[in-house]
Formats: structure tokens, C-alpha cells, sequence
């Protein structure tokens, strides 16, 4: 069993605190749902974990059995099994699907992955998540739906096979039958090869097939709440209202932020018209 | 030296042997060239090259000199022929390419492709002039520059008046990778008549970031990101080739200056 622990973990973003203090232990064979208004944290905390650039430690820190992930650059984390399912994968033109994976799976490999091997395991992992054929093709995520770029975020997971996966928003833009099939791939992939999975979602029918082990809550940079499945259920009918009342806590408005479109106007006397 | 080229030959011109070489090629019918420059010393090569009417011609340059290269190519394009002039500029020194493409001859195609790494300086310098009506050019340049390197391209195309349904494209795209790294383009149309087709396309830019982090969350260590997206920005030319034969030659030829 392999332990990804978070301890009281503080991220800047543009020098704004937006961690407070996150506590989150996660071993392999758990699936961790992590919910939470919009704009608290959530994906702040995948990002960092996984090492985006923008996103600044200033206390606390992050372990994969007891070695310091936050010492990692973003590939050493990925070498070490994490893996991450971005909540918008970008897109790369020129370079192509097969020629992508294969390159990310031979960077976990001591030993290049022989071609008939590696074209097996990808045509089998389309198949699977029930994406064209010719995805393998096409430039990574170039022209692909929102929902095709999210099952080709589940298509690298099965042939990178990691420790612990963290899902960003991985149901949106998937249709019933969509959010079912990554559903089904990420159980069958958790039956072969447990992983330790941190899932945001908003959507209590996409938690109801995954059916996570454990609930989290994160509010204005903490997490406020913890427990199962019946958390999950209970957010989904009731909202987070009820939460925010019983621990007595306002959420903290966003600011808006204005955007300037300059001005084309052209007054010779420099002022606008009263 | 005057040469009738003949079906897929090699030429290699070698710097350790001469430093200034000229060729006169006259071109009929179908035909196509490789032409490998390489060698430790400076060279200058020269071509002139006359392509009869109803010629279907290609011809790759491949510079693999480790010291300075100009090269100065001259087309002189007839009727009714089909031209793909294709330049890899991969190596780690100076280049320098001055080429004219002259389409003499109404129903004329040419298309003109480079793929180039700078690590250090590289010039490309183009003019296409449309000698003649319905005559068609498109000149398209894919650079890297890296640190401390730096690629001008001058691209000229002409349409004096009189040279009626006329299409002449360009598209000039540089990627930088460092603060040093220094791209020029000057991207010039020379129109005189309204009965024709022209445009230009122009970038200068920096990677995206965001694609290399999605690259590094896959494993791939930032200078392999890196080499990845180099080699998706420049193969892309190589599907315009039609002769197989230089496609697959210049496809290996990005694949490997990019990767080692």
C-alpha cells in the first residue's frame, strides 16, 4: 500500500492565499471525492500537488510514502505515480496521440516499450473508453469535443497505470453514456491496479457509480467536512447551505474582477462627454 | 557544369573538398534531387537551374555542414510545370539562403518549404517573381530558435501588372524558446494587379506553457516537451511533399536533428 499525505498545506496563487491549511491522507485502493462551491480550492490543490508552476507552497507539505513530493519536479511526480486528469487538457498541435503516449510511457519505462506492445495497449484503452479509432492519429486534443479530450484524460491513465490519480471535473462534458463508460474504465482500472483517487465533481450520478470511500468538503481553502458516500448525497439534495450554517462560516466572496476594453474614443478636448 | 537531372539522384557537396561550388541544372520531365551538404569548412554553392515546360520537379536541400553556408539557388520555371523546393536547415551553424524563383511560364506551380533550427544565426531570403499569368506560388517557412540563436526570413513575393489570375500565399511562423532567442520576419507582397490571389501569414511566439506543464505531467522531462512540440511544429511541412521519397527523408532528418 503507497500513502500520498497532505498536511496542512498553504498554496498562493498570484499572492492571494487560496489553501489554508489542507490536511488529506490518501492510500492506494481509496477514492477520495472532493467537493465544494465553486472557486474554493479544489483544483488548486490537484494543481499543486502536481506541481503547476503557478501555484505557490508557503507552508506545509506533500508526501508519497514519506519521500517529499513538493522536492519533485512535475515529471519526477509523475515517475513517482501521480497523475493528473486536468479539468481543460491542452491542446498540441502538430504532435500527434501515439506519438505523445508513447513518448510519456517509455518516460516511465527503464526499457522502451516494444511498438506492437505499446499499439496494442492504446488501440485496447481507445476501444475501452469508446473514442474513434483514429484519436491515435489526430494531434493531441486538437478538434477533439469537451467530452473526448476528458475520455482521452482517461485513455493516458490506463496505459500510464499510476499509484494515485487526481480527477479534475473529469465528468464534464461527457453525456449519460459517456460518464458511465469512464466510470466503468476507472473501476476496472482501480480493480487490476488499486490506486489511490482524489475526484472533484459537482455531480452526485457520477460519485454514485465511482462510489468513493471517503468525503471531503473544502470551503474557502480548508476542508470543513469529511465522511462517505451518504456526504456525497447529502450535498447533491441539500446543497452546501446546511454545512455552512452548522460550522458557522460565510463563504468568501470572489472578487470581481473589471476588465478594461481601453477606448477608441477620440475627444479632442481628452474628456468624455458629460 | 550543365547537368540533365535524372529520376532521384543524390548530389553531395562537401565543404571539406571545395569551398565554393556551382551547379546549372537543366530540368525535363519528372524528376527529383537530394541534395546533402556537408563538411567542417565554409562553402558557398550556386545553383542555376532551367526547368523545361511540363516538368513535375523536387528537390530537398539538406545542410548538415558544421561551418558556414550560403547558399544562392536561381529557378527559372517554365510552362505549365509542378515545382517543390523543400529546405531542412536543421544544423547548428550559420546559414544563409538567397533564393529567386522566376515563374516564367503560364500554368506554373511552385511550392516552398523550410524547416529550420537556430542555435545560432540563419537567414532566409526569398523572392518569387510571377513572370507570367496564372502562375501559382506558396512559400511556407517553419523555424525554431533557440537560445541564443536567432532566424530572419525575408520573403518577397511579385505580381507586376498584366500578370493576370495570379495566386501567390505566404506563411512565415517562428517559435522561440528563451529570452535570447531573436526571430525577424519580413513578410512583403509586391502587387500591381487587382485580377490575382495573394496573402501572407506571420508569427513570432513563444511556446505555450500550459503544453509543456501537460507534456511534464506525462513524465516527459521540459527538454523533452520541448523536443516534442519542435518536431510538431516542423513535420507538419513534410506532409506537403508529394514525392514519398523526400517526404520520408525529411521526416527522419527533423526526427533526428530534433531528438539528439
Amino acid at each position: 500500500m503507497s500513502t500520498l499525505k497532505v498536511s496542512n498545506l498553504h498554496v498562493n496563487v498570484e499572492d492571494k492565499e487560496i489553501l489554508k491549511g489542507v490536511d488529506l491522507t490518501v492510500n492506494t485502493g481509496e477514492i477520495h471525492a472532493l467537493m465544494g462551491p465553486n472557486g474554493n480550492g479544489k483544483s488548486t490543490l490537484l494543481m499543486t500537488i502536481m506541481g503547476h508552476p503557478n501555484y505557490k507552497v508557503t507552508e506545509g507539505s506533500i508526501t508519497l510514502d514519506g519521500k517529499d513530493v513538493l522536492a519533485m519536479t512535475v515529471d519526477e511526480r509523475s515517475k513517482a505515480g501521480l497523475f493528473l486528469a486536468l479539468q481543460y487538457p491542452a491542446e498540441i498541435s502538430g504532435v500527434t496521440n501515439s506519438d505523445f503516449l508513447k513518448a510519456a510511457v517509455n518516460a516511465h519505462r527503464q526499457e522502451p516499450i516494444s511498438l506492437f506492445k505499446f499499439i496494442k495497449e492504446l488501440d485496447t484503452a481507445i476501444d475501452d473508453l469508446k473514442l474513434k479509432s483514429e484519436i491515435a492519429h489526430l494531434f493531441v486534443n486538437e478538434c477533439f469535443s469537451g467530452g473526448e479530450k476528458k475520455r482521452n484524460e482517461i485513455v493516458q491513465m490506463k496505459l500510464l497505470k499510476p499509484a494515485f490519480s487526481l480527477l479534475d471535473e473529469i465528468d464534464s462534458g461527457l453525456d449519460v453514456d459517456a460518464i458511465k463508460i469512464v466510470a466503468d474504465n476507472i473501476l476496472q482500472l482501480q480493480q487490476s491496479s488499486p490506486m489511490g483517487m482524489i475526484i472533484v465533481s459537482h455531480y452526485e450520478r457520477f460519485y454514485d457509480l465511482i462510489k468513493p470511500t471517503f468525503a471531503h468538503v473544502l470551503v474557502n481553502g480548508q476542508i470543513i467536512a469529511d465522511g462517505d458516500a451518504d456526504l456525497v448525497k447529502k450535498i447533491d439534495t441539500d446543497g452546501y447551505e446546511w454545512l455552512l450554517k452548522e460550522k458557522n462560516i460565510a463563504l468568501q466572496q470572489q472578487p470581481t474582477k473589471r476588465l478594461s476594453l481601453g477606448s477608441c474614443a477620440n475627444n479632442p478636448k481628452g474628456k468624455y462627454n458629460e | 557544369m550543365s547537368n540533365n537531372i535524372i529520376h532521384q539522384q543524390t548530389l553531395i557537396i562537401s565543404s571539406d573538398q571545395t569551398s565554393k561550388a556551382d551547379y546549372h541544372f537543366v530540368i525535363e520531365k519528372n524528376s527529383s534531387i537530394l541534395i546533402k551538404i556537408n563538411g567542417q569548412k565554409q562553402l558557398e554553392v550556386n545553383f542555376e537551374v532551367q526547368i523545361c515546360n511540363n516538368s513535375n520537379f523536387t528537390c530537398l536541400f539538406v545542410n548538415d555542414n558544421e561551418n558556414k553556408v550560403v547558399i544562392n539557388d536561381h529557378y527559372a520555371i517554365g510552362a505549365d510545370s509542378e515545382v517543390q523546393i523543400a529546405y531542412s536547415l536543421l544544423n547548428n551553424s550559420y546559414t544563409e539562403s538567397n533564393s529567386v524563383y522566376d515563374l516564367q511560364g503560364r500554368g506554373t506551380n511552385i511550392h516552398v518549404l523550410s524547416a529550420s533550427i537556430s542555435r545560432v544565426e540563419k537567414k532566409i531570403n526569398q523572392i518569387c517573381n510571377h513572370l507570367n499569368s496564372n502562375t501559382t506560388a506558396n512559400i511556407d517557412n517553419y523555424g525554431v530558435v533557440f537560445e541564443n540563436g536567432s532566424c530572419q526570413m525575408v520573403v518577397k513575393n511579385i505580381i507586376n501588372k498584366g500578370r493576370k489570375e495570379c495566386r501567390t500565399h505566404q506563411t512565415s511562423r517562428l517559435l522561440t524558446f528563451g529570452e535570447k532567442a531573436m526571430g525577424k520576419i519580413l513578410p512583403m507582397l509586391y502587387i500591381d494587379d487587382n485580377e490575382v490571389e495573394a496573402s501572407h501569414a506571420c508569427s513570432i511566439g513563444q511556446p505555450d506553457e500550459q503544453q509543456i506543464y501537460y507534456l511534464q505531467t506525462r513524465g516527459l522531462s521540459r527538454q523533452q516537451a520541448i523536443k516534442l512540440i519542435t518536431i510538431g511544429y516542423l513535420m507538419p511541412i513534410t506532409k506537403v511533399i508529394e514525392n514519398k521519397d523526400i517526404n520520408d527523408i525529411l521526416q527522419k532528418e527533423i526526427e533526428m536533428r530534433v531528438m539528439h
